[in-house]
This record gives C-alpha cells, structure tokens and sequence, in this order.
C-alpha cells in the first residue's frame, strides 16, 4: 500500500515537471470541453425555461398559465380560430376564464429585423401588471389601445438594442393595414435580466395586433385557464362542439395541453442540441488526434526513464499505474478548470457565440441574460471525457516502454 | 554482507541489425561468479561486455542459455519477479542514464520509491550517500547542471542506495576526471569490502587492478578468466 501511495505520488510530481506537456494537454481539453459544457448547460437553461413558461415544472407563475392551447385547424394545419368560439368555451363547465392571443412574425427596421408580436387584451396585460411577471420585467408602461391612435409596443431588450429604439422612440410602419399606415411607439422595454423568450418579442395589446397584421374577428389561439382536474374534460368537450364553429369556411379546432407541450419541447430543443453534439463529435475526434500527438512531446526521453525506472527495480505495472495517476490528475484538472470557465462563460459572457445556436434571434453577444443550468450530468460526463482523452493518448506509450526490457528502452 | 552467487550457461545474445544481418553480441558463455567477488570484464569496444553485463543484471534476456542468480533462473522469472531480482542488484550505466527532470536526490533515491519507502527516509538516505560521494552541495541540481563526473557519481550513489548485493557497473570510470575515478576506485573498493559482489566492465587499468578476477571477452566469448587473489 505504501509503495501505491508513493508511486501514486511521483505520478502527482510528474505533471509540474513536464510543464509544457502539461500545459498543453490542458489546453486541449479546455479547448473541447468548454464550449461543450457551455452548450450543455444552455440547452438545459432553455429546457428549464421552456417548462416554467409551459407552466409543467413550478415558476413564479405557474398557476396564472393556461391549461389548454386552441387554435382552427385546416387540412391538419393550425390556423387562426374565430373570436366567437372564445364565447362558446367560456361557458364550458370547468372553465375559469378564456383569454385570446395573437402571435405573429413582424419584419422591423432597416435591416429587416425578425421578431415575434404578441398580442394580449388590455385587461390581461393590466392584471399582469398587478400581478406580477410582466410588471416587473417592463422598464416604461404597458401598452394601451387608443382609437385613432399610434400603435403601442413593448419591446424585447435584444430587439431594442438591435434597432437603436428607447421608450418614446417611433417605428417606421411595420404593416400597412386596411385602415392605412400606422407608425407604432415604443411604451415599454423589458429588461435585460428578464426571460430570454422577450428578447425578441413585441407586446401589444389585442387590438392593436390584430389592426397591424389586418387581421378581425380572429385570434392565433386562445388561451383556456380550467379548474384543477378539468382541462382534459373540457378539451374533450372544445374538440366534441367548438369543432363546428365556423363551420362554413371548413375550419375545425386544435387543442393542445401543457402535456402536448411537454412532449413536443424536446423535439424543438433536440433538434439544436443534436446539431451541437454534431459539433461536440468533431471536435471531440480531432482532440483525441491533438492529445496523440501531444503525447508524443518527449517520447525518447519518456522511453528512456521508463528504462531506467524498470533497471532499478520498478515492476512494469507500477510504471503504469505512475503514468495512469498522472494522466488522470492532468484530466481532473482539465475538467475542473473546463467547469470554471464554462460557468464563467455562461454567467459573465452570457453564453457568448454559442448562445445564438440554442436561442433563435441571438448574436453572438446576447444583451439578454440567457438562462443557463450547469447540471451534474455534463459535469461527471465532463470528468470521464476529460481523462478518458488524456489517458488514451498515453497510456499505450507508456505501456509499450514498459513491456520492453530496459536494455531495449534506455537504448 | 554476502549475496547470491551469479551463473550463466552457454549463454547467448544474438540482435537483428538491418533485416537480414545478425550480430551475435554474447556466445557460448559460461561463467560462475560467487559471492562477495570483484570481477572485471576486459576486452575492446564490441567484444560484449556490455551486454553480458545486462544479461547478468537481468535488464535483458538472452537469445539462448541461462542466467541464474542464487536459485532463481531469470528466463523463467516473471516481470514482477524480475523487478524484484533488480532490487538485489545495483546496476551503474555508462552514461546519460539519470532522469533529466528529477534532482540529484531524486535521481538517488527514486528505485526506493517502488519498493514504498516513504518521502523524508528516502531523502535521508541519499543525503547520506551522496556525503559519501563529496556531492552534498549538489543534492538539489538537476542533472543538466552536473559535470559528466558528478553525474557518474550519482549513478553510482542510486546503485547503491538499495544496498544491493551485486553491483554491476558498464565503464564507469569512462567519463571520469583522475580525481573522480579514483573516488570511485575507492567506492567500489569499499563496497566489496562489505561483502558485495561487484562486477565491472572496464578499459581502465587501475579499476582492473582492483579486481580479483578478470573475465576477458573477445568477439562476444570469453577467451581468458584469471583469478588473481
């Protein structure tokens, strides 16, 4: 035991006597790994955030959420659905209340930014005000509808930036309605630290989406709030009689539970993450050829103690197990310091470059803070990545030296 | 101290020089060495006193033949079994053979490490040898910053430091300044004195001289054996 600990360690010495090697193995560890952790750790961010806003894991407002999603369907497509079936659904036993939305694609600016309008009846967007989550991440005040009057919007911080927009500011006219150009003004900004789902988001009220994208007597979905225990009664019951309404156009209904979304969220997500680790495997194949050949720095000299360890009495898997040690503390330290800086990266770089493949709509310097989870997973992965790939790129040197008689090595 | 007396039969040690020439390095050697004797391998660059002497220390197998040390014969040892007759024996390379990146101390004392001596013994017991040596004032340099003779002498100390009860050294004295060839003359002299078996491979008179015995080799064979005292 004492001759484990003490070969043990020479292996612990060995990496502050070859510094250059070491150096330089770490670096090709850090090189593969953080950008590793850092994409794994958005994915599960944007994982977790997806549930909170889907309300299927405890946010701050878990309970405000919906419990069903219905829109029209068409030829097995959503579209929008009439105002009137919201009428209909609210008298529905079981229902607290049934909010209508719009949501729509806005181009902005002179550079054709993309982003995302959202339109929410007035009284929803007050009550949110009183309540909480939109009240406290809205820099300015929340849109009103005004006959006759501009257009007003809540902008996503990122947008804001991206257009050089203040609170107060004006946009040239996004859509030409039937009702004429309307140029909108900017009421509010969410704040920086606020969700990533408003980076690029315009809010508004319902009425004002529905002028802008020309759209009456519509709604993108409606929002259904139910009883505890009655959303899949009273999905049940949209898709049996709601399903009808507007039948003369052919449209029917969709209805999609926080349960739907839950299992379409990793489809959504899976799709980044898997082009991510399309990356990771590349890179993780061209680390193992860099630590190959790193480990091939000071190969005669290596050879050469290898020699002189067994010419002195040292027995072939005690020489092993001194280059096992040290390669595996060269990992440890490599995973340990990946962790560091991918956390560093994700907390005070906001994720930077790698963000944008997680998050549709960012560059690669997010001005929002981009949610992040640096779970146990990717870290132990991490660890075992991290001294799998430091050992195999030595160990079988050091195993050939060892093998050979120390004539042969020292010679 | 006495050790276990080393036997070699018909011994022989062919190596593969290009793909089809063949160099017999060792042939057709039988020698008996008892315990406690000092024996010198004399003979020209080639003649193989280099590789019998590695034979005899078991860093090398032979092509055919047998080595034996005490009871044990080393082609049948395992390698733990190997490593373990290595420890009995202290073995001096011709040169470069101290590990770059360790200190003088380190270089010393590092074959006691496999054997689980712990860190502050080890220490103590190059610092004594290398007292022995004159190198105390060099116990922490690296073998970059040593003369060709102080690195020799430093070999010589981690030979000894396992207290082997052979020592075996190829040309030792062959980098070696007057004053510290004599040192090591009188090294060995004193080893053996202490019941070691000491063999060496030399061209130097005066390390012969103080031999009792002089195997000489010519062509890989033994063409004289001569005991003197």
């Amino acid at each position: 035991m004492s001759a484990f600990i003490e070969i043990a360690r020479t292996g612990c010495t060995a990496i502050g006597r070859h510094p250059i090697r070491s150096t330089v193995t770490i670096a090709a560890v850090l090189s593969v790994l953080v950008p590793y952790l850092v994409g794994m750790g958005l994915a599960e961010g944007v994982r977790q955030e997806a549930l909170v806003a889907i309300g299927s894991v405890d946010g701050p407002d878990a309970t405000a959420l919906p419990d069903l999603y219905v829109s029209g369907s068409r030829f097995g497509r959503r579209v929008p659905i009439r105002l009137a079936a919201a009428e209909q659904i609210s008298s529905f036993e079981g229902v607290v209340r049934v909010v209508p939305r719009i949501v729509g694609r806005v181009t902005l600016g002179a550079k054709d930014i993309e982003a995302i309008l959202v339109g929410l009846p007035q009284e929803e967007l007050a009550e949110a005000v009183d309540g909480t989550k939109i009240g406290r991440v809205i820099d300015g005040e929340l849109p009103t509808s005004e006959p006759g009057g501009a257009p007003q919007l809540v902008l996503g911080s990122a947008l804001a930036g991206e257009l050089g927009q203040q609170i107060g500011g004006v946009i040239p006219p996004i859509l030409r309605s039937s009702r004429g150009e309307k140029t909108p003004r900017i009421v509010g900004i969410f704040r920086t630290d606020s969700s990533m789902w408003q980076s690029r988001v315009v809010l508004t009220t319902f009425e004002t989406a529905a002028e802008l994208f020309d759209q009456q007597g519509l709604a993108t979905d409606l929002l259904v709030h139910c009883r505890a225990g009655q959303p899949a009664e009273v999905s049940s019951r949209i898709v049996r009689e709601v399903g009808g309404v507007g039948d003369e156009t052919g449209i029917g209904c969709e209805v999609i539970s926080r349960s739907d979304l839950e299992s379409l969220l990793p489809v959504g997500l899976g799709h980044r993450e898997g082009v991510f680790n399309l990356v990771f495997v590349v890179a993780f194949a061209v680390a193992i050829l860099a630590i190959l050949v790193i480990s091939g720095f000071g190969l005669s000299e290596r050879r050469r103690t290898i020699g002189i360890l067994k010419a002195t009495g040292w027995q072939t898997d005690q020489v092993l197990l001194r280059g096992l040690v040290e390669h595996l503390l060269l990992g440890l330290i490599g995973a340990t310091a990946s962790i560091l800086l991918a956390f560093v990266w994700l907390k005070w770089f906001n994720g930077f470059w790698i963000a944008g493949v997680f998050v549709s709509g960012l560059g690669t310097s997010p001005e929002i803070a981009v949610p992040f989870v640096l779970a146990p997973v990717p870290a132990l992965l991490a660890v075992l990545i991290a001294c799998l790939l430091v050992t195999i790129g030595s160990v079988f040197s050091t195993w050939r030296a060892a093998v050979t008689s120390p004539a042969e090595a020292m010679r | 101290m006495t050790g276990a007396p080393l036997a070699t039969s018909t011994l022989e040690r062919r190596y593969r020089a290009g793909s089809s020439h063949e160099i017999v390095a060792v042939r057709d050697v039988s020698l008996e060495i008892s315990s406690g004797s000092f024996v010198a391998l004399v003979g020209a660059s080639g003649s193989g006193k280099s590789t019998l002497l590695a034979l005899l220390g078991a860093l090398d197998r032979p092509t055919s033949g047998t080595v034996r040390f005490g009871d044990q014969e080393l082609s049948g040892c395992s390698d733990v079994e190997l490593a373990r007759l290595r420890r009995r024996m202290g073995f001096v390379f011709q040169s470069e053979s101290l590990i770059p990146r360790l200190s003088v101390w380190e270089n010393v004392s590092y074959p006691l490490v496999a054997q689980g001596v712990g860190g502050p013994r080890r220490r103590q017991l190059a610092e004594s040898l290398l007292d022995r040596l004159g190198l105390a004032s060099r116990f922490g340099a690296l073998p970059e910053e040593l003369s060709g003779g102080e690195q020799q002498r430093v070999a010589v100390a981690r030979a000894l430091v396992g207290s082997p009860e052979v020592l075996l050294a190829d040309e030792p004295t062959s980098h070696l300044d007057v004053e510290s060839a004599e040192r090591t003359y009188e090294l060995f002299r004193e080893v053996h004195s202490q019941g070691t078996t000491v063999l060496v491979a030399t061209h130097d008179p005066a390390l012969v001289g103080s031999a009792t015995r002089v195997v000489s080799l010519e062509a890989g064979r033994v063409v004289d054996d001569r005991t003197d005292a």
